[in-house]
């Protein structure tokens, strides 16, 4: 029975094929007859009012067949906050804002015509800093806050810049930090960084004679971006049609709304065509949204045994001049600000801010990045101060599983996860004690872990569902809402399903492999939170327990035999007391015919679904239990700089998680090295560098640097534990954000180690380190540089 | 500097391919204040993208075989305009001009190398390319054509500044020629968050000669070349002697900008590093 093992054997994608031949079909590759291109024009300044829009040159351009502008569009979007417009209407908040849209017959006449639509703006004082803009004189990006519409739990303040406020409150924290005997205080800081997918977003939209809408778009979660047009436009549901082709890399980007009610309002003014809108690069880096700046200013105090006593934090994300999602990643920050520990008092601030910026929105590990950045350096800085080890401190502080409880009151399962066993393996595999020999005098090498802990963040009712169609031949058709973006879930489910059925994988299609559409995939909330596996496994486990009762019925009959006599497994249904009476589970297929040609039942379609169970709001003091699992994680690392230029050379990298289960293993070691080089980007690269006016200085992949292959030039070690959690699939939990979250503070716990500098901004790139030595510990680079002068005297010119 | 472009098309323009050079100077001298020479086109198509530059005509060099051609014949080694830098990747060029082997290797990725010439990236002119300071460590010329005449330049003096190049526009460089001596040579790059370097040192030794080039690339705005006779080098004394007065001259003769890649304070820190790591590789071959 070598199908009911392969759960955690190592499977290639099931679109493996399809995506090295080339011949999956990206949203890209999709043209429709008639089809119009629309281009943008954004905004030159950060701040300013739109006097007047001059199109009528652009409208003269051959293959120029509508301009639209702001007024034309007077609807409002937004998955939290409902702060976006369509088009900039009246003003501009941030250089790249859309202005305006061309559309032409052909893309050259879109390009030529945006040269010739003119605005004339009145530049207004910019709001680029995010403390300046809490100031109470500061300009506002949003005079009209308070009429904007919000999800229950978002509270954007009127008259000033703060799109929302969050706050947890456990014990006191002034009194906890009283009876602390080592109080560590320090600001931390993180750049806006680019999720920098692959493919960039492109989205055709088509708004049919009859008024239904229908879009194909770049997208992660295509019940999202429905229910949000529909919101948007005030159109009912069911007279739009959304088609989330597979997308070449989200990781956020693409959750919720995108450009999607651009381009069906751009279509219903060019007359009912369908209008593509693709953009450029050097565009997505602009005119779209990015991660959000982050800045924390935290308090921590321990007792001399290392106890963590009190945590006190104040978190501001610069969300750019829309918060749309931002809102939910800086409340997420603040109710998860404690990680993987517990801390008697708790009091952290979480606010959402917005500037004259570049838009923000989710990014995998969705604020998690962000306040493990201080956290897990703090434990490092408290435990060199008590003269411990960063392994202790972690461990006597860790949550518990069956006796702790969050800041926000929700009890740590039994079932989590073993915390300490992920500590104790990362320490182990990176050999944390061990201290080792830099290849040079000018090199040192140090050791950093960071322990990590994330659950998806999503409403109390984000359901999912299943349908499991048996077909004709025994082959199985399974139909989930979850979006196919390269992360793995249509090869996961498609393993549960040839597992509970007993067939092999190949007799098993996971439909949205190619693609997910609203009137024909079952629906799940998002395709996000590392929740997809997690939720559409369990809504697919019920399908699978429908159809097997379809097929029990109808055999019991054939058999006459009683229906809890019959089980379902290796293809065949089968009596239990009776194993000779069996039959292929495709004679029931489409019901059963007996012999005589009389049939009983029906085509086996089963149905699942699922819901989080006793999930509640928070409440004004961030208590409630809001959480379906959490996936415990520990990423450690070895690293060697170079304390003459500050260059970060990493020798070692280990990633350990309890995911509960390990379903599909390829994938999950793909996930583990994945997210540990996207991680490995944004802590040693990416920024996204702005100028004194707004201007997006790197708009490009040749000065906004992600990693290369020839960056990888080292080893990753993986390992999983598995403690099952009761109610995930087969005990399984998500790992999809996990992955790049303690990335960057173990690199920096790596530095401060081998070093004693303290690294509290990203990026730790090479002039960035180089900065931190000579401010904090010049003494290192003059002893580096002369041990690097001396290494030359050994050299006699010949 | 790249900033990236909104655009998908490029600005029209019409596409010619002279099949030899007399045929490619006469559109130059017809149409050469309107044209651009384009080989793999990875500057070009990128700068037209941009929209920095929209030439009413292309003149492809790609049908021109002898264009095509690498020569060594023992007193120089020329490199014709259309030799791919993929094409110089091989062990006879390591052997023969290896600062200029090491600096090719540091150009972009191999791909982007498959399309484009060493000429190309000596022509665009960007102060943070590899190619020009390997040349001037190497005491190259160039081979500048137009049509009815031909005369060999030296490459020092042929970039006046970003995308300034000293070329008029009816003329074209056919190949660059590098003399062929008895020389060690190194080429580094230093590089954070950005394809390009923020430092370069190209250092080329002619031992026989007693004599080296040494050139600090991506720091100003065109590299500086110091040779031994600046610094008063003794190639008699110690080497940590000679260094404290490459170090001093460096302190005193060299101010890097500040830009998007650097501070000026940390190229300076790096340029020095470079510097004497190159030193450390070059004179510490045994000479064969």
């Amino acid at each position: 029975m070598t199908s009911n093992s392969i759960l955690g054997e190592k499977i290639p994608q099931v679109d493996s094929w399809l995506k090295v031949t080339g011949t999956l079909r990206y949203n890209f590759d999709i043209s429709l007859p008639d089809m119009l291109f629309a281009k943008l024009v954004t905004s030159k300044y950060a701040h300013a009012k739109i006097k007047s829009i001059d199109f009528e040159d652009a409208l003269k351009v051959p293959g120029v067949v509508a301009v639209a502008t702001g007024k034309d569009f007077p609807y409002r979007l937004g998955i939290y906050v409902s702060d976006r417009d369509v088009l900039a209407i009246d003003k501009v908040r941030w250089v790249g804002h859309p202005v305006a849209a061309v559309i032409a017959t052909d893309i050259g006449a879109a390009e030529e015509a945006v040269e010739k639509v003119v605005v004339d703006y009145e530049p207004l004082e910019p709001v680029l800093d995010i403390e300046k803009a809490l100031e109470n004189d500061s300009p506002l990006v949003h005079e009209h806050l308070g009429e904007y519409s919000s999800f229950p739990g978002f509270k954007p303040i009127p008259g000033t810049n703060i799109a929302n406020e969050f706050k947890l409150i456990k014990g006191n924290v002034d009194e906890g930090l009283q009876q602390s005997s080592l109080i560590i205080e320090d600001t931390f800081k993180m750049p806006q960084i680019s999720h920098a997918t692959m493919e960039v977003q492109n989205t055709i939209g088509y708004w049919r004679p009859d008024g239904t809408v229908e879009v194909w778009s770049s997208v992660q979660s295509p019940y999202a971006t429905r229910f949000l047009l529909s919101k948007s436009l005030g159109m009912p549901l069911n007279k739009i049609v959304v088609h989330a082709p597979p997308i070449g890399g989200g990781f956020g980007l693409k959750a919720g709304l995108g450009w999607e009610a651009l381009v069906a309002l751009l279509s219903r003014k060019a007359g009912n065509k369908p209008v593509k809108l693709t953009l450029s690069r050097a565009e997505q880096m602009i005119a779209a949204p990015s991660r959000d700046l982050f800045l924390a200013k935290v308090k921590a105090g321990f007792s001399k045994e290392g106890k963590f006593l009190a945590y006190k934090a104040e978190f501001f994300m610069d969300a750019g001049a829309y918060a749309d999602y931002t809102v939910n990643v800086s409340r997420t920050s603040g109710y998860s600000a404690e990680g993987a520990y517990e801390i008697e008092n708790v009091n952290v601030r979480s606010l959402a801010v917005y500037t004259n910026k570049i838009p923000t929105t989710a990014m995998r590990g969705f604020g998690h990045p962000e306040n493990h950045w201080p956290l897990e350096q703090i434990l490092d800085r408290a435990a060199h101060e008590l003269k411990m080890d960063p392994v202790s401190i972690r461990r006597i502080n860790l949550l518990k599983p069956g006796k702790s409880f969050r800041a926000t009151g929700e009890r740590v399962r039994e079932d989590e996860g073993d915390p300490e066993g992920v500590l104790k393996t990362a320490a182990e595999l990176i050999q944390i004690e061990k201290v080792e020999e830099s290849s040079a005098p000018w090199l040192v090498r140090g050791k950093g872990l960071s322990m990590l802990v994330k659950a998806p963040s999503q409403p109390s009712n984000a359901a999912a569902s299943a349908i499991v169609k048996l077909n004709e031949d025994g082959t199985i058709d399974v139909i989930t809402g979850t979006g196919s973006m390269g992360q793995g879930t249509p090869t996961g489910l498609a393993m549960i399903a040839a597992k509970e059925f007993g067939v092999p994988l190949e007799n098993v299609k996971v439909v949205q492999t190619e693609g997910v559409d609203t009137d024909r995939n079952a629906y799940t909330w998002q395709t996000v939170g590392s929740r997809g596996l997690f939720s559409d496994g369990i809504a697919l486990l019920r399908a699978v327990d429908d159809a097997k009762d379809q097929i029990r019925t109808m055999a019991s009959v054939v058999f006459k035999v009683p229906k809890d006599d019959l089980e379902i497994s290796d293809g065949y249904v089968f009596s239990k007391s009776h194993p000779w009476v069996k039959k292929e589970l495709k004679e029931f297929a489409n019901g059963y015919t007996f012999d005589d040609g009389t049939c009983i039942g029906g085509p086996v379609i089963g149905r699942g679904s699922y819901a989080p169970v006793l999930n509640t709001f928070l409440d004004e003091n961030g208590h409630g239990s809001n959480t379906v699992f959490h996936t415990f994680g520990a990423t450690a690392v070895e690293a060697e700089i170079n304390l003459i230029t500050g260059e970060i050379k990493i020798i070692k990298a280990v990633q350990v998680f309890d995911i509960g289960k390990i379903i599909n293993l390829m994938g999950l070691i793909a996930q583990a090295d994945g997210g540990f080089i996207m991680g490995l980007g944004s802590a040693l690269f990416e920024e996204i560098k702005f100028d004194d006016s707004g201007w997006v200085l790197n708009p490009n992949l040749t000065h906004y640097y992600i990693p290369r292959i020839t960056d990888i030039n080292f080893e990753i070690k993986e390992k999983f534990l598995e403690t099952p959690q009761k109610d995930g699939p087969f005990g399984a939990r998500g790992i999809g954000e996990h992955v790049m979250i303690g990335v960057a503070p173990a690199i920096a716990n790596a530095v401060y180690n081998a070093t004693g500098v303290k690294i509290n901004e990203l990026p730790m790139n090479a002039e960035n380190i180089w900065r931190q030595i000579m401010s904090q510990k010049p003494e290192l680079f003059y002893k580096a540089f002369q041990n690097f002068e001396g290494s030359l005297k050994e050299v006699t010119a010949k | 500097m790249s900033f990236g472009s909104a655009y998908f098309t490029l600005p029209k323009f019409k596409y010619i391919k002279p099949r030899s050079v007399d045929e490619l100077l006469n559109y130059l001298s017809e149409y050469g204040s309107n044209a651009k020479i384009m080989s793999g086109g990875v500057g070009v198509i990128a700068f037209m993208k941009e929209r920095l530059i929209s030439p009413d005509y292309i003149i492809s060099l790609s049908d021109i075989p002898e264009l095509k051609k690498v020569k060594n014949d023992g007193e120089t080694f020329e490199i014709g305009a259309n030799v791919h830098l993929s094409e110089l990747e091989y062990e006879l060029v390591r052997k023969t001009v290896p600062t200029l082997f090491k600096a090719v290797k540091n150009i972009a990725d191999p791909t982007i190398r498959n399309m484009g010439t060493l000429v190309g990236d000596l022509a665009e002119a960007i102060p943070w390319a590899d190619a020009y300071p390997a040349l001037l460590s190497l005491d190259a010329s160039l081979e500048v054509m137009k049509k009815g005449s031909s005369k060999k330049v030296p490459v020092n003096g042929f970039v006046e500044g970003l995308g300034q190049i000293n070329l008029k526009e009816d003329e074209f460089i056919s190949k660059i020629i590098i003399p062929v001596r008895k020389m060690r040579g190194t080429y580094l790059k230093f590089a954070n968050s950005s394809e390009y370097g923020l430092a370069t040192v190209a250092l080329t030794y002619l031992y026989e000669e007693e004599r080296f080039n040494l050139v600090l690339g991506s720091i100003t705005e065109k590299p500086i070349v110091i040779n031994n006779a600046d610094v008063n080098w003794d190639f008699k004394s110690d080497l940590s002697k000679n260094i404290e007065k490459l170090n001093a001259y460096i302190d005193s003769n060299v101010n890097p900008v500040d830009d998007l890649l650097s501070s000026s304070k940390f190229r300076k820190n790096i340029i020095k590093y470079l510097t004497l790591r190159a030193i450390k590789e070059v004179f510490s071959y045994e000479r064969n």
